[in-house]
């Protein structure tokens, strides 16, 4: 049999048959698996392919779920703010005249109906915050603005009345502090209405309703009656702008 | 008595069940089939960690692709074709990364080698230096003894493109074997 050999320069190239039988000759015999080998491979082959059509599997299986909660969710959505819609209970914060920044009291949010909110004087908490935006405000205050704004003096005691007392009517006005009478209206906006408001009280009052809508959003609404010595002024308020 | 009938099952019924997922029915897939599917891989990777490794990874495809086998080539051509890509997709990646190929095998002892381990070595030297894709259809043609129709199927091409393909693998093969003069 020919054997054929690496070619030198200058020498003949091999035939094909020789070339085929050289290949045939080279096979190499691969080292054999023992039976251990053999037998992980085989279960690292099985555990990989049932995690991967495992995770093939349930990849679409994921997204219809998905979907299926997104669709129900959106129902329920839709279902609650159509037919069920409670609205959360407001806080209708009424401020004390003359003493912006102050909160004496906060109240559940009324019912429908008109509700009387008293404006009571403030209680130590109040003062202290008075105190606290008075202290503000006198360092922000420039040299050239007075300290105190003279306003019109409360009703008092002794009030005369054509020239003379009239204590009963003078004893009622200090016993009885202002009131600012608001009703709160439920869903689906949010509305304050001031009814009443006294037209001698200085200062100003307030009424804020807040409240969370059906999408967890703060909304609110707030009246603002203002009497500084031209007569009231009623402020109304809302999210959307400002309503004089 | 389900052990028994287990081992005793005709290659049809642990294909069958085998394609239904049946864990003893892939274990005699694998058993059937893991020693030529090493072979293939270790020839065409020369590496004994890297056939494991094409190995587990074409039985991995096979065992999750059997439920789709449609039975239009034999259980072996088709497992050659994806140990194939398989083994394909590890030489590209090894060539991408610029490693070195496969050592060569160095004789035992300082004996002098006799005339057919040099040309078994420079033969083998020659078919590492071809391109992925002919160093396959030459694996296949010669190593693995594959008739024309079957390197079609496995390699998933036409007919006269294995024919084509396997003259110019020969082609290289001898420009790098006569390269080592």
């Amino acid at each position: 049999m020919m054997r054929w050999k690496p070619r030198r320069p200058g020498q003949a190239p091999p035939p094909p048959e020789e070339l085929e039988r050289l290949l045939r000759l080279a096979t190499p015999q691969p080292p054999g698996l023992s039976p251990e080998a053999r037998h992980a491979l085989f279960q690292r082959a099985l555990v990989e392919a049932h995690a991967a059509s495992r995770r093939a599997g349930s990849r679409p299986l994921a997204a219809w779920r998905a979907v299926a909660l997104l669709l129900a969710g959106l129902g329920a959505g839709f279902w609650v703010g159509h037919h069920w819609s409670p609205a959360p209970p407001s806080t209708a914060m009424v401020r004390r005249p003359g003493a912006p920044g102050s909160w004496p009291g906060i109240t559940q949010r009324p019912p429908a109906a008109p509700r009387l909110v008293e404006l009571r004087p403030s209680g130590p908490v109040g003062h202290g915050t008075v105190r606290r935006m008075r202290r503000g405000r006198e360092q922000a205050r420039p040299a050239s603005v007075p300290s105190r704004i003279p306003r019109r003096p409360p009703v008092a005691a002794g009030r005369a009345t054509g020239g003379r007392w009239d204590e009963e009517r003078a004893a009622t006005e200090v016993r009885q502090p202002p009131r600012l009478f608001v009703m709160v209206t439920p869903a689906p906006r949010l509305r304050v209405t001031v009814r009443s408001a006294p037209p001698a009280a200085p200062g100003y009052a307030r009424a804020t309703a807040v409240r969370r809508d059906r999408f967890g959003a703060m909304s609110w609404a707030q009246a603002t009656v203002s009497s500084e010595g031209t007569g009231s002024r009623l402020i109304l308020r809302s999210p959307e702008g400002e309503n004089r | 008595v389900r052990w028994l009938a287990h081992r005793e099952a005709s290659e049809e019924e642990w294909l069958a069940a085998a394609r239904a997922g049946a864990p003893w029915a892939l274990e005699r897939f694998y058993l059937a089939y893991q020693a030529p599917v090493y072979a293939l891989c270790y020839r065409l990777l020369e590496r004994p960690d890297d056939a494991e490794d094409a190995t587990q990874a074409a039985f991995v495809r096979a065992f999750r692709e059997l439920p789709r086998f449609r039975g239009e080539s034999t259980v072996k051509t088709w497992l050659y074709r994806i140990a194939v890509n398989e083994a394909l997709g590890l030489l590209r990646r090894r060539r991408e990364r610029g490693e070195p190929p496969a050592d060569v095998p160095e004789a035992a002892g300082d004996a002098p080698l006799g005339s057919a381990v040099v040309e078994r070595l420079a033969v083998q030297a020659a078919l590492r230096r071809t391109r992925p894709e002919h160093r396959a259809v030459l694996v296949l043609r010669y190593w693995e003894g594959l008739e024309y129709r079957d390197l079609a199927a496995v390699l998933g091409i036409s007919l006269p493109a294995v024919k084509m393909r396997l003259l110019r693998a020969r082609c290289e093969f001898r420009r790098h074997y006569e390269e080592q003069g």
